[in-house]
């Protein structure tokens, strides 16, 4: 294997591979490491997309979709349905052949990937970031590189080795688990979202259809709740009182940072994206566009740093800044959003269920939920002037 | 002390991402905690989804 490379990326995930091909396309000299066996397994993720944020990214292959989604169906506490029209075209995918042919792509551009390659540090030479430090079978490589890009996900470590604190406070990290359900009734061509406070206090309960008679079936708790009741035991209980039928072909737990992204994203030589970044919607929870558009970003500002041969972090802060005019403000915005939607109780939810129900379909809108909170619960009207006012 | 149940843990890594001392590690087999490091600040445990952290007896109680 060569010693020396132009970019070297940690983490073989959407941001990772995302990055790879995009650089590796500008003749930049690239290679990923991941420390699982294959590419894109296991899968820890409800694998919920929009089409029109993967194609910013990648042409669409049919076979990564499961399913096409139509509509959003929210189920209040007492059970009443409240369904949206969905004018975004939504999907379903498969994470494993999705990642794989991510990692493909990357691959034809001219990147190299290595699996079972887990990355035990960085290398720094007066605070420069000038490689890693990688294990791969019983052996430890020392590899330089330029630029190192940090996409190593939730648990991401290495960038605090160049002093980025990015640890998450347990209240935004939500806390999940999720099994492939079969047998189950439920809504083939809908995102279902289920709010009841009991099941997922500071977080929601999704089923996602993976074909006609299986789905995603999840839930998340904010890691402030988890005294209530742990992710694991919630998930058995919610499905023994709602598809008492299922049976279920795979079982994984899995972090989502909900939060802002972190303060610091650069280092001399060091370029954080995705999850490690703390870059996943905090609202929805969602984290596969931000982590494919930071990715891009990450890979251009490499691509300019490599040319001009400045590898410092004011100039690597052309990153940080694209980034932020792009999500990481709208993030910000969002998060209070997810504050104040975390405050509602099951009684909220309830009210603000019956109202919008009697909204006609083609009427319901996010603006009109909103206003409906707002109506239900006057106090929260600062909150939403303070949240609106930041997006 | 915080103890891993290895038969319950699904290297998710949902801990190591909260920890604020660095003080953990993770591999595709095994998740370690480095106990010199490690303040006992329960953070992991609180965020385990699976139920696979919990506290236990110090050696040197």
């Amino acid at each position: 294997m060569k010693h020396n490379w132009d970019m070297i990326v940690v983490g073989g995930g959407p941001a990772g591979t995302v990055a790879a091909r995009y650089a590796a396309q500008k003749g930049v000299s690239v290679l990923v490491l991941e420390k699982d066996r294959e590419i894109g397994l296991p899968v820890r993720c409800g694998e919920g997309v929009s089409i029109r944020g993967l194609e910013m990214y990648t042409p669409v292959n049919p076979k990564w979709i499961c399913r096409e989604i139509s509509s959003v169906d929210f189920y209040a506490p007492d059970g009443r349905l409240v369904e949206l029209d969905f004018s975004l075209k939504g999907a379903i995918l498969d994470r494993r052949l999705f990642d794989r042919d991510l990692a493909d792509l990357a691959v034809q551009a001219g990147a190299v990937v290595k699996t079972r390659a887990n990355v035990t540090g960085l290398l720094l030479d007066n605070g420069i970031v000038t490689g890693v430090k990688v294990q791969i079978r019983h052996e430890e490589y020392v590899l330089r590189s330029r630029i190192v890009i940090a996409a190593d996900g939730v648990e991401s470590r290495i960038a605090r080795q160049a002093g980025i604190k990015t640890a998450v406070t347990p209240e935004n990290m939500d806390c999940c688990v999720q099994v492939t359900a079969h047998g189950i009734k439920f809504n083939p061509d809908a995102l279902s979202f289920y709010m009841k406070r009991e099941y997922a206090p500071g977080g929601y309960v999704w089923v996602f259809p993976k074909s006609e008679t299986s789905a995603n079936v999840g839930l998340g708790i904010s890691g402030n709740n988890t005294h209530l009741i742990s992710p694991y035991r919630s998930l058995m209980k919610f499905l023994g009182d709602t598809f008492p039928d299922a049976s279920w072909s795979g079982l994984v737990a899995g972090g989502v940072p909900t939060d802002k992204t972190l303060k610091q994203i650069t280092a001399p030589g060091l370029m954080v994206a995705g999850d490690a970044a703390r870059m996943v919607n905090p609202l929805s929870g969602g984290g596969i566009h931000a982590a494919m558009s930071s990715g891009k970003l990450a890979a251009d500002t490499a691509v300019e740093a490599l040319e001009k041969n400045d590898i410092s972090r004011e100039f690597l802060q052309r990153y940080a800044n694209a980034w932020h005019e792009k999500s990481g403000k709208n993030h910000e915005g969002l998060f209070r959003l997810k504050e104040i939607v975390n405050k509602l109780t099951d009684e909220d939810l309830n009210s603000l269920g019956e109202k919008m129900a009697a909204i006609p379909k083609e009427k319901r809108s996010l603006t009109r939920i909103f206003k409906a909170v707002v109506w239900n619960k006057p106090r929260l009207i600062l909150d939403v002037a303070r949240a609106f006012s930041g997006i | 002390m915080i103890k891993i149940d290895q038969a319950l843990c699904d290297l998710c890594g949902t801990c190591v991402g909260v920890c604020p001392v660095d003080c953990m590690a993770m591999s595709d087999k095994i998740l370690e905690i480095d106990e010199d490091t490690c303040i006992s600040c329960k953070f992991c445990i609180q965020v385990c989804p699976m139920e696979a952290l919990s506290e236990g007896e110090s050696h040197e109680a």
